[in-house]
């Protein structure tokens, strides 16, 4: 039997409005996390329900089961052949779903209502889906997902939300790199935000071995703009960082410091305002004790000028205060475009630097800009990627802040983390938007169970078992928590229908006649 | 209770036991409608192997007192048939539930129209009591439709009725036409009954059959004739099911084993080993259940209260002993 062009799966035998049970026949495959319609055929309302858990059924006692299990199991060992008549009436299963909710009149409304006894249930055709094109989205990440079917239904979210920050999920190899890729490139297609990535591993320029990367993307040449500390083989520029932006407060963020220590920061930072780090590398302890009138500790700046000599000894460092990319990072950003600053191959320490610093001026910028309701509000959004969020998203560390004030500044984190667990609940709960990726630990799925925007405490099941590439993504507004299938970013450029015109230019459409 | 209570019964136990462990002779066995002697003896064993490609019709029917009156009792029934092969379900016809009204004055009303419509003139006899009249009509509904169904057989296909072929004295006018119309169309009429009544004084036949035919033959297929004359039949139809069912056939058949062998290419279906597959599903088609019985109450009732008359009317006149004690 045909509806709507989809074929007839089973029919609603009932429970209640948090958990819809249906039978379908036993030789019919549905899958866990797959989204099925009931057409409530008493006043037209179509359901729309997410397979959660399956079950065996059977028409007659548990016993018959029991009985004919041990039959089977006799005339096998027998070696006997023995039939059974009639299976698809008397064997079925047994579907339970959560109720996303229904479509009337076009518009998508929560589940407040039960569909009628019996209802068809079938599996959605496209057109079924078309209340989620009212999303207005413009950062496309993938297509929509039915358990493991792809629907032809392009999904993905609304820039304006980037700033309200967003997690990537996921244990490792789930795709959380290729997520982040496309995410790129849809940033590059709409031009319409900033987007820095800081790439501790030095995968999204070139993509590795056999996949591409940011710089295959059709419009890297106008959209893209790459720093790096090394030689790379298209067009960058070097990463630098001046001695004389880096804060006391950046330091704070990278190395720990005894409450001593702090004291004589601030009060080499106070007398000495941006060149104190310079200061503090090339004068001698004892003249630093007599400049401070011996407040501070020989010992003290000792342990101090030692942090700072790795800093300076890092080729990044530069001593010129006029050497230094921040500013055309900021630049670049508000003019929309993807910064990738390359940090692989550099220590730990060297890449945390230039993420704090990078990340402290990006919002201090905005916040200057706040001021000013004209020049801020021509300002894009801009998105910050931190990988592996749960080293720096502590208590009062710069990302810290921007996950706390960012949005007002129009400034979001995007945080990626395979250990969210490791985040702080009141912190993780600012990040409005979620890529659920595939998540074997039963802690971090809690966690993020507690601060997803959407009610995923039945998705347990699905989440355990979602593949590379498949997701669940929720933010405010989000009908539910949407499921999808991440493209993968080799086809998903070469069959990039951004606005480009194959030269890696945009085209505008201008009116000819204007001039 | 002392043991000498227990000693009594235990005695009586052994006493079966041992007959129908050692019995051998011959014995009188009691049918509903009169006694017959047979002469039990190992001999008359016999085992059949193989099976045959099988066609046939299954009937059943089900009938269930929906309300009881002083005066009257409501009744349903449901009867249907179903065609098969030895592999599938060909199709199936279940005939729509009916519910009637039988007066315990004078309840034979229908049954009298029922039997005319079918055989032409007036039933010979008539039950007395309206739950008898009931079941009267159901069995003579099932023959009915056998022999609707007989329409859609061919020569050599076998007929199935749930129960026994002897019938009530009231139908066996009927069962006899049946019989006579199968013959000459090579249909093969049997019943297999489920649970068979047949006494005999202190000795459990079915039980002696059954015991001495799985101690002669094991695992195979096997039947033993309780009365040839009268078609009585005691059955196992698969290798290894633990049942054996009683299965009348037409006195007239020759080729038994040629029956047992159609019989049993129906009764290999795991849900139901050892017994014909298409009784097994067309029971579970026309069966009536509590529940069904349940439904209809509460819509006669409804309808009482809909048209004005109120709940001790309706108690007054159906007050149900069962629902009180309960
Ligand atoms: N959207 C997708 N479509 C198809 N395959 C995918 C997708 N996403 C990921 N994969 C597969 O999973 C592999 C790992 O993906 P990816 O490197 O993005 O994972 P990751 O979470 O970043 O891993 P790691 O923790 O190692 O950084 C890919 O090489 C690819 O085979
Ligand atoms: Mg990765």
């Amino acid at each position: 039997m045909k509806m709507n062009g989809e074929k007839m799966l089973g029919r609603i035998i009932g429970r209640n409005a948090t958990e819809i049970v249906f039978r379908y026949p036993y030789g019919e495959d549905v899958k866990i996390g797959e989204i099925l319609v009931a057409e409530d055929e008493e006043n037209g309302n179509l359901f729309f329900l997410r397979v959660v858990d399956l079950q065996y059924g059977q028409e007659g006692s548990e016993k018959w089961g029991y009985r004919t299990a041990g039959e089977m199991m006799m005339l096998d060992e027998m070696e006997q052949p023995y039939s059974m008549r009639e299976k698809e009436r008397r064997l079925f299963k047994i579907g339970i779903c959560a109720p996303l909710g229904y479509v009337r009149e076009g518009r998508f409304r929560k589940p407040k209502a039960i569909p009628s006894h019996f209802s068809k249930v079938r599996r959605p055709g496209e057109s079924d889906y078309r209340f989620l094109d009212k999303g207005e989205w413009d950062i496309e990440i993938g297509k929509l997902r039915s358990g493991e079917r792809e629907v032809d239904v392009k999904v993905g979210i609304n820039g304006n939300i980037i700033s309200h920050h967003i997690g990537i999920f996921a244990t490792t190899g789930m795709g959380k790199s290729n997520l982040m890729r496309v995410f790129a490139a849809s940033a590059m297609g709409c031009g319409k935000y900033g987007l820095l990535i800081v790439d501790p591993h030095g995968e999204y320029y070139d993509g590795g071995e056999g996949m591409k990367g940011l710089r295959h993307h059709p419009m890297a040449g106008d959209s893209l703009v790459v720093y790096s500390p090394h030689h790379l083989s298209g067009s960058h520029n070097t990463l630098k960082i001046s001695a004389y932006e880096i804060t006391v407060g950046d330091l704070q963020n990278i190395f720990p410091f005894t409450e001593a220590q702090k004291d004589a920061l601030y009060a080499l930072s106070s007398r000495f305002g941006k060149e104190w780090l310079v200061k503090l590398h090339d004068m001698e302890s004892e003249e630093l004790v007599e400049q401070f009138g011996g407040r501070i500790q020989d010992i003290t700046f000792g342990v101090l000028k030692r942090r700072v000599e790795r800093i300076m000894q890092s080729d990044i460092i530069h001593r010129d205060e006029n050497v230094a990319v921040s500013d055309s990072i900021i630049s670049h950003l508000s003019n929309g475009k993807v910064v990738l600053v390359d940090t692989s191959g550099i220590y730990e320490y060297e890449e945390l630097l230039v993420s704090v610093v990078l990340a402290r001026k990006v919002l201090s910028h905005y916040k200057n800009a706040y001021r000013d309701k004209a020049v801020f509000g021509k300002l894009p959004h801009v998105l910050i990627t931190i990988e592996e969020a749960q080293r720096v998203l502590k208590a009062d560390s710069i990302f810290a802040s921007i996950a706390r004030e960012g949005r007002k500044f129009k400034v979001g984190l995007c945080a990626i983390t395979q250990q969210p667990k490791l985040i702080k609940e009141e912190l993780l709960s600012q990040f409005n938007t979620f890529f659920i990726l595939g998540l074997a630990d039963e802690g971090d799925r809690n966690i993020i169970k507690g601060s997803a925007k959407q009610d995923i405490s039945k998705l347990e099941k699905e989440i355990q078992t979602l593949e590379a590439g498949e997701a669940l993504i929720t933010y405010p507004g989000a009908p539910f928590a949407i499921p999808a299938k991440i493209h993968w970013y080799d086809d998903y450029i070469k069959n990039f229908d951004g606005n480009f015109d194959g030269t890696g230019k945009k085209t505008i459409d201008f009116d000819e006649n204007f001039y | 209770m002392d043991e000498k209570t227990f000693g009594r019964a235990f005695n009586y136990i052994r006493d079966a036991i041992e007959k129908s462990r050692n019995f051998e002779g011959e014995t009188e066995i009691e049918l509903g409608e009169g006694k017959f002697l047979t002469f039990l003896h190992e001999n008359e064993f016999k085992k059949f192997e193989g099976e045959d490609n099988a066609k046939g019709a299954a009937v059943d029917g089900s009938s269930l007192k929906i309300l009881d009156a002083h005066s009257f009792i409501i009744s349903m029934r449901r009867v249907g048939y179903l065609v098969a092969d030895e592999k599938n379900l060909i199709f199936r016809k279940i005939y729509p539930a009916e519910m009637d009204c039988l007066s315990k004055h004078e309840p034979d009303g229908i049954f009298k129209e029922k039997y005319e419509n079918l055989m032409g003139c007036s039933p010979p006899k008539i039950p007395d009591s309206v739950e008898s009249i009931n079941d009267a009509i159901r069995a003579l509904e099932e023959h009915a439709a056998a022999r609707e169904a007989m329409e859609t057989l061919e020569e050599g296909d076998i007929l199935m009725m749930d129960g026994s072929l002897q019938g009530s004295e009231y139908l066996s006018d009927i069962i006899g036409e049946n019989c006579r119309i199968a013959m000459e169309k090579g249909i093969h009429i049997v019943g297999v009954c489920k649970r068979s009544e047949l006494y005999t004084r202190k000795l459990p036949v079915l039980n002696w059959v059954k015991s001495r035919g799985d101690r002669i033959f094991g695992k195979e297929k096997w039947y033993y004739p309780l009365s040839r004359d009268k078609g009585i039949y005691i059955a196992k139809l698969h290798k290894l099911s633990r049942f054996s069912f009683r299965i009348d056939i037409n006195p007239e058949e020759k080729d038994i084993d040629g029956i047992m062998r159609k019989l049993s290419a129906f009764s290999n279906d795991v849900s139901y080993i050892g017994y014909p597959y298409p009784l097994a599903l067309i029971h579970r088609e026309v069966v009536l259940t509590s529940e069904d019985g349940m439904y209809c109450r509460r819509v006669l009732r409804e309808m009482a209260l809909k048209s004005g008359y109120t709940i001790d009317d309706w108690e007054e006149m159906f007050f149900d002993y069962h629902e009180y004690l309960e």
